[in-house]
């Protein structure tokens, strides 16, 4: 009497098949990717905090002139406090690359 | 045979009918106001027809479900939550564009791209100006996470499905281009479920809280999806790893736009993405693959049905894939409880479903365009295939003792690809009785035994690509502005060879998990079959056999693509009526069916040449300033008709993307300038000027010179060794137009208006300043109105023009050069131009500033009206040779 209504040998054939897939894909191992980790800080120069700073503080980062010192500035005001660094990358005109430069020179105490 | 329904039954297609009703309702809930009423009169006229033929049931139904239709679209127009995010910017109590920092959980890995990945977050807070809101609804963020991190950092924050994150980003949902005809950027937002979108700068905004639980199953199938992307992209080819990407799992960010473009302008695109197709022959080769193993119908059902279902979910819960899994699913079903289901009930099943789900789909170009070519296969292709072989394979049987009643010729082409001879000498031999049969297939022997039921699947595949087309027309010409006549052949070659390749990639990929070398030769049949499937898209690419743009009637004349609608829907309800063994088929029959034929065949030679489908002149000169962001593009109509179209827009790529991937973005040229031109009802324009090489003005017409028919093109003095100018010269000479080069002092006449050159000069160069500075001016006078139009010249430019005593600049119009940049506009330029309205093209927000306040403040103080397309979108200014009339997109 058929107790399943599967036919068995195929059926272990194909759960043995599907087994070594399964296996093969979880051993392959999970690429780690590391956490970010804080910049080593700065104690031989000022820090210049970005929510406190005036125009002329911040135009003595890298790369900051007037203008930009000024959008920053007006972000500041439109939209609050900037309550972590990486936010200063919202600011029209600061790219990747300009931020990292600014990265080591700024904080927000 | 088809069998007479019963007294007692509604209809031999009650889903389908269910649909229709359900369908109307949504419609008239849509376009009318107090939609409850008018459903509810429509179907009491509907009801009162049905009870004319004296059936409760047919009275009824339409009377519950035309109003329900209605009901239920209102419903779901209206009853967005408060605080959903696209009802707070519909709203405006947040401004699109501004920063804002959300925090939510992923739906799913982040969706890899070219360049970094898409992450789709269903929100749950948001923080902006201090005060935090709690919000619901899914956004669709771009943040290029490339995994070969450029800068070296290994900052990238690992994310998955059910990760909660925070991100800071500048949310919006706004259209991009505001022009009249455009495809509304929101409605397709809306239309895929998302509220708003964003694009990241960089990965160090995104904070990842930690992760939610998740259903494991589903976590488990993403990521499997997630190895496959990474397995092709290993293994193959890039070009073969896109499509094989795209068609397979669903994302179509690997595939490079001349590849997207063969299969366009092969009208094979639908290839690339996870439909009814793929998901039929998914479905159908999963049953094969299981009732291997079982034979109990249940069994396979749930087997089946689990797995489709998985493969759904795992390629992205889109509309259209779970729109074709329904349908398997409603079929399986069937299979399993031992019903033969009508394909077309299945049909009607699964698009009531789907509506009652969503009924503003109905209006999606989606929806619309699944349903028309499902339908057009289940009700068109397939029954007339089936009476086709009924008509060729014929021998007497009790059903059918008689011959059918077709055309000889017909007849015997039928007998050639079904009339198969030895079955039926067996046949006959095993009959008590017997009969001669006079067949006359037009060949009476092939040469190879299979040849007969190869030719017969050509034939097949190609009655349902034509039919297909056929149906599809309007939609077709509507959505795409194109139509593909070599679409009928290279649907079957790409879509066979397709299929062949899928198998030898997946194989590819499994194999390789244990060997590499037993792969190889799957990789390389992967790789040759991927050349062989582009190359005849490749060979026809550019001849108008396989593509041609085409406009769409404007305006009221739209209502032609409705009534080819309704008399290619009466062909095929006839063709499906259709019975060649009814010996009582009147002549009349014959009459209506040949004369919807005819009538078909002629709306659609209207449709493709469009006659008149450009507007008739009107003895005004009109300019329409297009909105395309950042770039200049406008349309000169004369009074005569005739257009010119000076500068396409385009897209400038700031990134120094130098890389040989070009990925399949729409264009501006293509997305806006021809879309607004097609829309117009034209297909050809009379003249192109391209001012300057820069690509937010000469990009743009690459594009129209392709889709286009240009009389000529007139440029002014253009660096040979500038690559855009290189490509759109390329372009020029590749369509056979007419090149021109203009200069200072050439006055051109063009239907009673006069177009005079005023820059370049033909002595003057500027080796110092930029290339702006030999952008074409023109001022073009109809009557006593005079129009500007500056290109990008700078300072030094103007000052030439001014310099020159013979040159007049005086305009009533002008079109402020160079975005309104303070690098031009100097103040005796302005004062001299005199001008009552001043035009600036920029996008809403300019990267650069545009245009500068002092530009700004120097025209308002000649007292001119100024506006700019990024404000009011398409700026159209017409005159008759006295008056000025100004219309906005954007009152």
């Amino acid at each position: 009497m058929k107790l399943l209504p599967l036919n068995l040998p195929k059926l272990l054939l194909a759960l043995s098949w599907l087994c070594i897939v399964l296996l093969s894909t979880a051993c392959s191992s999970k690429r780690t990717i590391s956490r970010p980790s804080d910049p080593p800080s700065q104690s031989s120069t000022v820090l210049i905090n970005i929510n406190t700073a005036t125009s002329a503080d911040l135009q003595q980062l890298p790369q900051v002139g007037p203008a930009l010192a000024a959008k920053i500035i007006e972000h500041r005001q439109r939209h609050g406090a900037f309550r972590k660094r990486e936010h200063l990358l919202v600011v029209d005109g600061i790219s990747n690359r300009r931020y990292r430069e600014i990265e080591p020179f700024v904080t927000l105490e | 045979m088809l069998d007479t329904p019963s007294r007692h039954t509604f209809s031999k297609f009650p889903m389908l009918w269910l649909a229709i009703y359900f369908a109307s309702g949504i419609v008239i809930g849509k376009y009318f106001e107090a939609g409850y009423w008018v459903a509810a009169i429509l179907a009491a006229a509907i009801a009162m027809l049905c009870a004319l033929r004296r059936s409760a049931v047919r009275t009824v139904i339409p009377l519950i479900f035309v109003p329900l239709g209605a009901i239920c679209y209102q419903i779901g127009a209206q009853s967005v939550d408060e605080n959903r995010l696209r009802r707070i910017y519909d709203e405006g109590r947040i401004e699109s564009g501004s920063p804002v920092e959300i925090e939510g959980v992923m739906l799913g890995l982040p969706e890899p791209a070219y360049g970094g990945a898409f992450l789709l977050l269903r929100v749950e807070e948001l923080r902006a100006n201090n005060s935090r809101i709690a919000v619901s609804g899914k956004v669709r963020l771009f943040a290029p996470l490339d995994r070969e991190a450029s800068l070296g950092v290994s900052d990238q924050p690992d994310l998955r499905y059910g990760s909660r994150i925070v991100v800071m980003c500048r949310l919006e949902r706004e259209e991009r281009f505001r022009n009249p005809g455009g495809m509304s950027r929101i409605e397709m937002l809306d239309q895929q479920g998302i509220d708003a979108t964003a694009s990241i700068k960089s990965p160090l905004l995104i904070e990842n809280l930690g992760d939610d639980a998740v259903f494991i199953p589903l976590a488990w199938v993403y990521e499997q999806r997630q190895r496959l992307i990474r397995a092709f992209r290993e293994r193959f080819s890039e070009r073969t790893a896109g499509v094989m990407i795209a068609s397979l799992l669903g994302d179509r960010h690997f595939i490079d736009r001349p590849t997207a473009e063969l299969f366009r302008e092969g009208g094979t695109f639908h290839v690339l993405v996870i439909s009814g197709l793929h998901i039929t022959f998914i479905g159908g080769l999963t049953l094969w693959f299981v009732s291997l193993f079982t034979r109990r119908r249940s069994w396979q059902f749930l087997l089946s049905a689990s797995f489709l279902w998985s493969y759904t979910l795992a390629v992205g819960v889109e509309v259209p894939v779970v729109r074709a899994s329904i349908m398997f699913s409603f079929l399986l079903v069937g299979r399993a409880l031992y019903r033969t289901g009508s394909l077309v009930n299945a049909l009607g099943a699964c698009t009531l479903v789907l509506l009652v789900w969503r009924p503003s789909d109905l209006f999606s170009a989606s929806f619309q365009l699944t349903f028309v070519s499902v339908a057009a296969i289940v009700a068109g292709s397939f029954p007339l295939i089936e009476k086709l072989r009924a008509i060729g394979s014929w021998a007497p049987a009790s059903e059918t003792p008689l011959p059918p009643r077709a055309p000889a010729r017909l007849r015997r082409f039928c007998e050639l690809l079904y009339w198969n001879e030895t079955a039926w000498k067996i046949e006959n031999s095993r009959h008590i009785w017997s009969a001669r049969l006079y067949k006359e297939p037009y060949l009476k022997r092939l040469a190879a035994p299979n040849l007969q039921s190869a030719l017969a699947y050509l034939f097949e595949g190609l009655v349902v690509s034509s039919i297909v087309q056929i149906c599809m027309l309007p939609l077709l010409i509507i959505y795409f502005h194109r139509v593909s006549p070599a679409s009928l052949l290279l649907n079957l070659w790409v879509g066979g060879l397709l299929t062949l390749e899928s198998f030898a990639a997946v194989g590819a990929v499994f194999v390789g998990i244990f060997s590499d070398f037993l792969a190889m030769p799957l990789i390389v049949a992967t790789e040759l079959l991927n050349s062989a499937m582009m190359a005849l898209p490749a060979s026809l690419s550019g001849s108008s056999i396989v593509s041609v743009r085409l406009p769409v009637y404007p305006g009221f004349d739209k209502s032609i693509y409705f009534i080819y609608a309704i008399v290619i829907t009466a062909l095929v309800v006839r063709i499906f009526k259709w019975d060649p063994f009814d010996r009582a088929a009147s002549a009349r029959q014959r009459w209506v069916t040949t004369s919807l034929g005819v009538a078909t065949f002629a709306i659609a030679l209207i449709i493709v040449f469009h006659p008149y489908s450009e507007p008739r002149p009107d003895g005004r000169l009109q300019i329409d300033f297009l909105d395309v962001g950042q770039g200049d593009s406008a349309l000169v109509t004369f009074p005569d008709g005739q257009t010119m179209l000076v500068d396409g827009g385009g897209r400038v790529n700031y990134d120094d993307d130098a890389g040989a991937f070009e990925p399949d973005l729409p264009r501006i040229g293509e997305s806006v300038v021809s879309e607004f031109l097609w829309e117009r009802g034209y297909s050809q324009i009379d003249y192109m000027i391209a001012t300057h090489s820069d690509a937010d003005h000469i990009q743009g017409l690459v594009d129209v010179a392709e889709n286009f028919d240009v009389g000529h093109v007139l440029v002014g003095r253009m660096s040979g060794d500038d690559p855009e100018f290189t490509r759109f010269a390329a372009v020029i000479e590749r369509c056979d137009i007419p090149l021109r080069l203009v200069e200072r002092g050439d006055d051109i006449e063009i239907g009673g208006s006069r177009v005079q050159v005023v820059h370049p000069s033909k002595v003057v160069s500027f080796a110092k300043g930029s290339e702006n500075n030999s952008s074409v001016v023109v001022r073009i006078s109809f009557g006593n109105r005079e129009f500007l139009l500056t290109g990008d010249i700078e300072r030094e430019a103007e000052a030439d023009i001014l310099l020159d005593a013979d040159v007049e600049i005086r305009a009533d119009v002008v079109k402020v050069a160079h975005h309104g940049s303070r690098t031009s506009s100097t103040e005796g330029f302005v004062v001299k131009t005199g001008a009552e309205v001043a035009v600036i093209s920029v996008g809403r927000r300019s990267r650069f500033g545009h245009p500068h306040g002092e530009i700004v403040e120097r025209w308002k103080a000649l007292n001119a009206h100024l506006m700019t397309t990024g404000e009011k979108g398409t700026i159209t200014i017409s005159t008759d040779g006295r008056d000025l009339q100004i219309g906005t997109f954007i009152p």
